[in-house]
């Protein structure tokens, strides 16, 4: 006749926080911390290795991110250097645009000038010869003139006074070219 | 030798009395306790990596915890079920995995042996929550005539057919959906717990000077496997009352898809 054992667990209610029963909290945490030693043999290395392996990417992630924006900063700081160089050769063209364009003005209207006072001369001048030529043509036009003129009083007869007038011409240039 | 061997009655496994305001509607107990701890846990892990976030960019510590538990969350169960229009709600599904999870994990915790979750009140108020919320994202960005039009109306079914559709999908949505929700996290945590119990008072039933010892190291490694087993289940129900959340939001996003 086998023996029967009976074993009741216990009826206590529970206390506020820990089972009536505490050998089913004995027994429950002995368990739990052979599951935690078991984790912490196995598991606990990979995942503090993964832990610090997550950490180490981060880490040299943002290292290459500062060290790629650091490099971006420079470009920008070459490129704006390059900007502004662009800027001051952009300005020194103008420059040099308007300087050239103001000498080329001035020597314009010097040239103007100059060929002015040169037409001005000439016409000066051509109108002196067109007087002199006048003049002498005047002279000689007179020249006839006074033969014709003389003519005409040789032929006539001399009264007393053109004979005493045409003495004293005569006498008179005489004096003159002595 | 034959042993016999007499459970605790239900109400030693999963009733605790009240601690505060004792007879009253806010009476606090055990498993106010836990949740209270549930919510402060998470809490405080993010802030504490938040506040290091400030400080230092390169986790370390808690900070690679949060950081990794966002991760999961985002990229485990958002872009997945909802993709980013879903981003909006990690915050709402960290919380809720985090809290789920540390509630479950009460059941191995030495002291404790008790998942809040174990509790229907736990479960059934953050499914309530859930049909609350997922019926408010369809509402929000659909409308609700256009939302409970997709929802009770499945698009490409023979109008004949809604006769019987219809009612399927109005129970299923919003009665089955958060129904089997608090069921198979309640009844799962529950389950571990009574497992556990059995095999603690198998333990203290064998570890005796009789016999009935040789039975000790069976009873003692079930227990320790279903420990360890426990701690991967409070994971996985954590996990599936999120990611199914997460479904039911992106359903509520999408009705049509």
């Amino acid at each position: 006749m086998p023996e029967i054992v009976t074993v009741l667990a216990s009826e206590e209610p529970n206390a506020s926080i820990l089972p009536g029963d505490l050998l089913e909290v004995l027994w429950g945490s002995i368990a739990f911390l052979v599951v935690v030693a078991v984790l912490y043999k196995f598991a606990w290395g990979p995942l503090i290795r993964a832990m610090h392996g997550r950490t180490e990417r981060i880490g040299g992630e943002m290292d290459d991110a500062r060290a790629e924006r650091d490099t971006a900063e420079a470009g920008l700081e070459e490129i704006r250097a390059k900007v502004a160089e662009s800027k001051r050769e952009a300005a020194r063209i103008i420059e040099d645009a308007r300087r050239a364009a103001d000498a080329m003005t001035t020597e314009l209207a010097e040239r103007a000038e100059a060929e002015a006072a040169d037409v001005k001369r000439r016409a000066e001048t051509d109108l002196e010869t067109a007087r002199e030529q006048a003049f002498v043509d005047l002279e000689g036009e007179l020249s006839r003139l006074a033969v014709g003129a003389a003519e005409v009083v040789v032929v006539n007869t001399l009264d007393d006074a053109a004979q005493q007038q045409l003495i004293d011409d005569y006498i008179n240039r005489v004096g003159a070219q002595n | 030798m034959f042993a016999q061997v007499e459970f605790p009655p239900i109400e030693n496994i999963v009733e605790w009395p009240e601690i505060f305001f004792k007879d009253t509607a806010v009476a606090f107990n055990k498993i106010g306790l836990i949740n209270l701890i549930a919510v402060l846990v998470p809490v405080v892990i993010f802030l504490v990596a938040a506040a290091k976030y400030k400080s230092r960019r390169v986790p370390k510590g808690i900070q690679t915890i949060a950081e990794s538990a966002i991760g999961f969350i985002e990229n485990g169960i958002i872009m997945q079920t909802i993709g980013p229009d879903g981003l909006r709600y990690l915050p709402l599904l960290i919380s809720l995995f985090f809290f789920i999870l540390v509630g479950n994990l009460f059941e191995v915790i030495p002291g404790f042996h008790m998942p809040a979750n174990a509790r229907m009140a736990n479960p059934m108020i953050l499914a309530v929550m859930v049909l609350v919320i997922f019926i408010a994202v369809g509402i929000k960005h659909n409308g609700p005539l256009r939302y409970f039009k997709s929802a009770l109306f499945p698009p490409g079914v023979p109008t004949a057919l809604y006769v019987l559709v219809t009612p399927i999908e109005l129970l299923s949505t919003f009665i089955v959906r958060p129904f089997s929700l608090a069921v198979r996290l309640f009844a799962n945590m529950l389950a571990g717990h009574i497992l556990l119990v059995t095999f603690s008072v198998l333990c203290i039933t064998t570890f005796t000077l009789s016999l009935l010892v040789v039975i000790f190291p069976f009873a003692f490694g079930m227990l320790t496997a279903l420990t360890a087993f426990e701690i991967m289940v409070a994971f996985l129900q954590a996990y599936i009352f999120t990611i199914l959340t997460a479904v039911y939001i992106g359903g509520a996003l999408h009705p049509d898809h």
